[in-house]
């Protein structure tokens, strides 16, 4: 898909999102666990469900983006970009109307396990190494017997109700599906959220900074705040920089673009860090409250920068496979 | 701010990685002969004519200019491919740093025929050296109040001033000196021009500023009515400004706003590797590999807009205020992960390379636009100024 493509089918989510999604209506879907507006509305143009499944993951990549920047309370990242993939890619029947969920940990380990909207979900797909073989398990979410929980964004991680389950189907599967892989779909796909979250809580904050005024003159004439402002922008580009260099590599499968993918979550969760801690400064306590609308992106921020690896693990798989490299090794591999 | 996605260009891609192959080679060659000592900083320390002089022979220098200029028409990103591994093993390139990252594109752009063909042409055989005279002891971020005064007189200018900060000064064969030629009706921005010094030059007085360490590379040049002949000002009277913000904006623009310290990673890299796997060194490494991966990537974006003929100075900047403070963060890991005595005399390569990374952590946030001045930059690129 070349960037003309890409960018008018993010112009096309944005802008069907836009319509149904609003600030207060992902407050008050919090308290279900799902907007289901902006569900159908995104099942309604083929990006969820059984179609999906012909997207390429850049132009998943792309709806996620449009997600994270309208914050629409909807699974299409895990359902679809993630737990779909892999049903279609390990030969698992999936159906358009269901919901699938997806644990990175074995059915036999599940105490203390969250499930990711998994109260939504018909099935639950399990995805992990056992034995030294890559496994893809399956069963009905309904024998998990789960408790609403959510994270700090306000999304569904049920509890596990048991601490072992027996999945329908169980299934060994290839490198290509391993949990390693899987993971690493799933850390890009939080990258790509959140680079629509970040871009969000950016234009809110240059534009309160323009609003809102002290001591006589807005907030975005003090210096110091322009030196924020700068920084956040700066942030922001470091993380689409880093993600689009990830995107690009994983062309090449899983394997051969980790250190990418690795770098871009590390790089997009400390430019969240930044951008969360500015953009809350700049405004204020007004920034603090339920009322205002910042705290839906930030809030993401905070969840998804933890999800599928946060920036300690996934440095530390990006420093030992660099230490292995050596010295010379590492650079031409970061050139190549 | 944009930083576009590389367009795939196989054939180009090809040629850079053909390239790459053949600077690494080159670089071998020299390490294994002693050609040069690698060190942390050294587009600024590491001044070598004859290394120079190889990188000229070999069309490495003034890459992107056109043939009949004596350069190789090649692309930014070729041009890029060729700097970043000569920054990424320390080699000795100052000498020719200001005149081919900058100099050499201002006279192509803004410069007469005669200017371009005696002045470009050396520039890319590497002998050359360009100081840029800039600052001044009174006049450092607020560039537009300089008040070295060029005064005109029969068929020539003399400059009358104090410049500073002008690194090789000491060595260099020709000096691009930013001088007010008239008031400007009241705007200071107006009323500056750029003349091209030939040295030695009568009336010059060089005297050099120390850095902390010790080291020679800054230099004091006191003009005392320094003659200039009217064929070496460039673009025209009152082009100054002009000419000294598209300079500024490829002195900002390069990896070597980032990579100043690089060659202490590698040691980094080398000794983790030496010892038994601690998750302290993985999680240290991998974070100071993904923020160099994150400004490269954003870094050759930079070389993609300019290779588009926009000039990407907001882009620029964004990326040397994130870059400059990456430098000093490395040195900063460095220490904390493997204590140690740094030194500039140790004979262990870890221990050295991270004094020459701390002793000239000022310069990373300061030289060619301070993070300040940068942000301010951005700012204005934001709408918000």
């Amino acid at each position: 898909m070349n960037d003309t493509q890409t960018d008018m089918l993010a112009d096309s989510v944005s802008r069907a999102l836009g319509d149904v999604v609003t600030p207060r209506g992902t407050v008050e879907a919090e308290a279900k666990g799902i907007d289901a507006k902006a569900w159908n509305t995104l099942r309604a143009l083929g990006l969820a469900g059984e179609d999906a499944a012909t997207l390429s993951f850049e132009e998943q990549a792309t709806v996620l983006e449009a997600i994270g920047y309208a914050a629409a309370l909807v699974p299409y990242a895990d359902s679809e970009a993630i737990a779909r993939w892999l049903a279609h890619g390990v030969g698992f029947a999936t159906s358009s109307e269901e919901v699938l969920a997806i644990v990175m940990a074995s059915p036999n380990a599940l105490s203390r396990q969250r499930i990711a909207w998994g109260r939504h979900s018909a099935r639950t797909f399990f995805s992990y190494a056992e034995g030294g073989r890559n496994w893809v398990a399956v069963m009905s979410t309904a024998e998990l017997a789960l408790a609403n929980g959510a994270n700090l964004a306000g999304e569904p991680h049920d509890k596990c109700g048991v601490d072992r389950a027996q999945p329908t189907e169980v299934r060994a599967v290839s490198d290509e599906f391993s949990p390693a892989a899987v993971g690493q779909r799933g850390a890009l796909c939080r990258g790509a959220a959140m680079l629509g979250a970040a871009r969000k809580a950016q234009e809110l904050t240059l534009q309160y900074a323009a609003d809102r005024k002290q001591f006589g003159k807005p907030l975005a004439q003090f210096q110091m705040i322009q030196s924020y402002l700068a920084q956040m922008a700066g942030e922001l580009s470091a993380a689409s920089a880093i993600f689009a260099t990830a995107l690009r590599a994983a062309e090449r499968g899983a394997r051969a673009s980790r250190v990418e993918a690795a770098a871009a979550k590390v790089r997009i969760g400390q430019a969240a860090h930044t951008i969360t801690a500015l953009a809350h400064q700049v405004h204020g306590a007004i920034g603090f409250t339920e009322e205002y609308s910042l705290q839906l992106w930030t809030r993401r921020l905070w969840a998804w920068r933890e999800e599928f690896g946060n920036e300690t693990d996934w440095a530390r798989e990006l420093g030992s496979a660099v230490i292995a490299l050596g010295p010379d090794a590492y650079w031409e591999r970061i050139t190549q | 701010m944009k930083f576009p996605r590389l367009p795939a260009d196989n054939r180009l891609d090809a040629a850079c990685r053909v390239l790459r192959a053949e600077v690494r080679e080159f670089l071998r060659q020299e390490l294994a002969t002693g050609g040069f000592e690698p060190e942390c900083d050294s587009w600024l320390r590491g001044f070598n004519r004859e290394f120079t002089r190889k990188l000229g022979m070999r069309g490495w220098l003034g890459m992107t200019w056109p043939l009949r200029y004596g350069g190789q028409e090649r692309s930014q990103r070729e041009r890029y491919v060729v700097i970043e591994e000569l920054l990424a093993v320390g080699a000795p390139v100052a000498g020719h740093w200001i005149a081919e990252r900058q100099v050499g594109s201002s006279i192509l752009r803004h410069g007469t025929e005669d200017q371009k063909q005696r002045l470009v042409p050396p520039i890319a055989r590497g002998e050359s050296i360009f100081g840029a005279c800039y600052s001044e002891p009174d006049v450092g971020s607020d560039l537009a109040s300089v008040k070295a005064r060029a005064v005109r007189i029969d068929g020539a200018w003399k400059i009358t001033g104090t410049k500073v900060w002008t690194s090789q000064g000491h060595n260099a064969d020709h000096l691009f000196v930013l001088c007010r030629t008239s008031d400007g009706e009241g705007v200071k921005h107006r009323g500056l021009s750029m003349l091209i010094v030939a040295m030695p030059a009568r009336g010059l007085t060089v005297r050099p500023i120390r850095l902390l360490t010790g080291e020679h590379h800054f230099n004091e040049m006191i003009f005392d009515d320094v003659e200039v002949p009217d064929s070496m000002v460039l673009g025209g009277e009152g082009e100054g400004w002009k000419i000294v913000t598209g300079d500024l904006a490829m002195e900002r623009s390069g990896p070597e706003r980032f990579m100043s310290t690089l060659p202490l990673l590698g040691e980094m890299i080398r000794k983790a590797r030496a010892m038994p796997e601690d998750p302290r060194a993985q999680i240290a490494i991998g974070e100071l590999v993904s923020r160099f991966w994150t400004l490269r990537s954003m870094s050759i974006g930079v070389a993609a807009l300019m290779e588009q003929g926009y000039e990407p100075s907001v882009e620029a900047a964004l990326v040397k205020d994130l870059g400059t403070r990456f430098e000093g963060d490395l040195a900063q890991a460095a220490r904390l992960l493997f204590p140690m005595i740094p030194s500039l005399d140790s004979d262990d390569r870890f221990e050295n390379f991270a004094a020459q990374a701390i002793l000239h952590t000022p310069a990373y946030t300061l030289r060619g636009g301070t993070n300040e001045i940068l942000r301010g930059i951005v700012a204005r690129g934001l709408g918000v100024r």
